[in-house]
């Protein structure tokens, strides 16, 4: 895919380092062991490949950052992943942390100071147990929570990737198409757009109108979202979609909602009639010194529920990660989102829902950067069937 | 899938732990047999499975029943996604015996999560569990090879639709949406890792990129998948759009005599380091990829990736120690060959 608006990776690796060292001087962090892949994609712009968990965490990359702004160390199986502007001194073979050996290769080779580390292997907690650690988490989500405009951009061309590869997968949604025909043209499509990887099982799941039809919920509220299996698709089923894509270390997050085989009636449409409007409201009351709670009082209610899942989420921040803060409309409680102030640079995924026993109901994801006079939404989501 | 659990608490009570917290996705379907969603890469710690070793049982973070074998977690038995620690805490000190507990192994942590463990059970020693999973999950049953072979089997149909589209003019990065377009087709949709398929050029390769691939460039292919949670996966080497020169044939001659040799040497008793001092690159196969200690010794059950490099040669097996001779699972003609 061709991009129209610039993005110098080189400059957002730059402002990212410089943001990391920022708040460790901020919060009297010394040394950060970034060993999550990723904070190690955040503090060093390496790449590595998308994985199962095992296999990621057995060749992991590695980056050692110190608050005195000295460019990052990096260990990394990956030589061909390191940014062309890494210093080659600072570039290290990949570490298996899952081992004492390697554990105590790394744990020697820290300086000196307080020590912020992101997640220990059993290996690393044993090679670290004589120094005192702090959690990584606040330095990291605290760097991370304002994008640069490189970052933003980044996030903006996986979702339009995640798009228009999304295109090419609604074309063959039709009455008798298998669910996994579905996940195969997305994967086929979205590396020959040019993802950088994908990094979610995509979802296709087909939701039940009656309660009868829906997996037991402990919550009560609806489940969502299930694995996807091989289920052929029949005409009037319900789906809502949900899948993410990766661009330079950027996440997407793709959601719609589609009826199988024919257009939606007159109260289908009257449910994104509600959602679309309850978007704006939030959207509208979405600016920088919002809280959270803003948009939570701003969402409402729609037809008598609280328009979210209860185990989720009004909106999540997106970044390196599918989901970051901030989070709003969660069991961190409502004072957690009153006290969370929106600023410009901060980029949020909105999922409301709507639902109604016996009809169904509405559900898509909106991306939307925070800007110095309101917001930018980044992700331009065809539901014009519904309208 | 229940015998995992049976043979979990039986180790439990071996090494004294009464309580395991597992945060990593392979553990914890390995214990329950519980599908979950997907998702790439590894994550910091936070604890998705509890195993009581008296009385046994497991509780799942799961909002739903579906796809969660209830021989082993009953509906009972889930507790929800929660994005506050406090919450989280509290589910687990819910659970039948995880407050008296006195040894809790845990398969990785975080400094916060310690700290708040160690709030949580003040009394309770915080030891490694995962060393413990390693130990159990490394000897299959004949259930869980079937697994493996239906694995392998359908990454092998993967490559070959890799195989064919390996023509001039293809980028690197194609190949990978078509390994996976077919994994789909074959009723996966979770690789075990984004295809390696990249031109073997001299430098070091391990990322498929935008790079064109062009006639008589040999290409280094590494792909898998994750069926019903098993791990298959295979390298192989070939050349694109043009048969390999004699060079080589002679390399890859090189590479056959090279693997067979450490394959003849996957039998039990011998021990995973000397293996690996034979230049091999030796991987435990399992629900998901398995870690292997230089100082394991091999034994029945055991399965084993091996994946050579010779004179510019890339290509893996997977075998089955047995009694006697490996068992070969992988079973996709060599194209150098």
């Amino acid at each position: 895919m061709e991009f129209t608006t610039p993005l110098d990776v080189e400059r957002m690796q730059r402002e990212r380092h410089a943001r990391l060292v920022e708040q460790m001087k901020a919060q009297d962090v010394d040394v950060l062991l970034a060993a999550a892949p990723v904070t190690v994609v955040y503090a060093t712009g390496v790449v590595v490949p998308a994985a199962d968990a095992a296999r990621a965490a057995h060749r992991r990359a590695v980056a050692v950052v110190t608050a005195d702004g000295a460019p990052p160390e990096v260990y990394t199986p990956y030589p061909d992943g390191v940014p062309a502007t890494t210093d080659p001194a600072r570039v290290h073979g990949g570490l298996d942390l899952e081992w004492d050996d390697d554990a105590s290769v790394l744990a020697k080779s820290l300086p000196p100071g307080r020590l912020a580390v992101d997640d220990l292997t059993m290996p690393l907690r044993a090679a670290l147990a004589d120094r005192e650690l702090v959690d990584a988490g606040s330095v990291v989500s605290a760097a991370k929570v304002v994008k640069t405009a490189d970052e933003i951009e980044c996030i903006r061309r996986a979702q339009a990737i995640n798009e228009a590869a999304i295109a090419d997968v609604h074309a063959i949604l039709q009455p008798g198409v298998n669910a996994l025909e579905l996940s195969g043209r997305l994967l086929h499509s979205l590396f020959e757009l040019g993802a950088s990887s994908n990094t979610v099982d995509p979802i296709w799941q087909v939701m039940g109108r009656e309660p009868a039809d829906r997996p037991m919920s402990i919550t009560g509220d609806l489940v969502f979202p299930t694995p996807t299996r091989s289920r052929v698709l029949a005409e009037n089923d319900l789906v809502w979609a949900d899948n993410g894509v990766n661009y330079c270390g950027y996440q997407s997050d793709y959601g719609n909602a589609w009826i199988v085989g024919r257009e939606p009636n007159a109260r289908e449409r009257e449910h994104y009639g509600t959602w679309r409007a309850l978007l704006d409201r939030v959207l509208g009351a979405l600016r920088p010194g919002a809280t959270c709670a803003d948009l939570t009082a701003a969402a409402g209610e729609a037809f008598g529920r609280r328009p979210w899942l209860a185990h989720l989420y009004l909106a999540h921040g997106t970044g390196t990660e599918s989901a970051e803060l901030p989070y709003v409309g969660t069991d961190l409680g409502a004072d957690f989102d009153a006290g969370f102030v929106l600023a410009p640079g901060m980029v949020l995924v909105f999922e409301p829902i709507t639902w109604e026993d016996g009809i169904g109901g509405f559900r898509a994801e909106e991306i939307v950067a925070v800007t110095d006079e309101g917001h930018e939404v980044l992700s331009h989501v065809d539901s014009s069937e519904w309208n | 899938m229940r015998d995992h659990l049976d043979k979990l608490t039986d180790a439990m009570a071996d090494s004294g732990t009464d309580v395991l917290l597992l945060g990593r996705p392979g553990n914890a379907r390995w214990v329950t047999g519980a599908e979950s969603l997907w998702l790439s890469g590894s994550r910091a710690f936070a604890p998705s499975c509890v195993v009581v070793r008296e009385p046994a049982s497991v509780h799942l973070l799961s909002v739903t029943d579906e796809g969660v074998p209830a021989d082993v977690v009953p509906s009972t038995n889930l507790f929800p996604i929660s994005w506050n620690p406090m919450n989280l805490m509290g589910a687990i000190a819910a659970v039948p015996g995880v407050a008296g507990a006195a040894r809790i192994g845990v398969d990785s942590i975080t400094p916060m999560m310690e700290q708040m463990l160690n709030a949580t059970f003040p009394s309770a020693e915080f030891v490694d569990g995962e060393s413990l999973l390693r130990q159990v999950r490394r000897v299959k049953s004949d259930a869980d090879v079937a697994g493996i072979r239906a694995a392998v089997a359908l990454a092998e149909d993967c490559s070959r639709a890799t195989l064919d589209a390996l023509v001039p003019g293809v980028r690197e990065r194609e190949l990978v949406g078509v390994f996976e377009d077919r994994m789909a087709d074959g009723g996966v949709s979770t690789p075990a890792f984004e295809g390696m398929f990249v031109v073997a050029d001299g430098t070091a390769r391990t990322l498929a990129t935008d790079r064109v691939i062009r006639a008589g460039d040999l290409v280094h292919l590494r792909g898998g998948v994750l069926r019903d949670g098993w791990e298959g996966w295979l390298s192989r080497s070939a050349v694109c759009g043009a048969a390999p020169t004699d060079a080589l044939r002679r390399s890859f001659v090189s590479w056959r005599s090279a693997t067979d040799d450490v394959l003849g040497r996957c039998v039990p008793g011998t021990r995973v380091g000397d293996l690996r001092a034979r230049g091999a690159t030796i991987d435990g196969v399992g629900m998901g990829h398995e870690e292997l200690a230089d100082t394991d010794e091999l034994v029945p059950g055991n399965v084993l990736a091996v994946e050579t490099l010779v004179d510019g040669v890339l290509g893996s097996e997977i075998a089955i120690v047995g009694r006697g001779a490996p068992d070969l699972v992988t079973t996709l003609a060599h194209p150098l060959a």
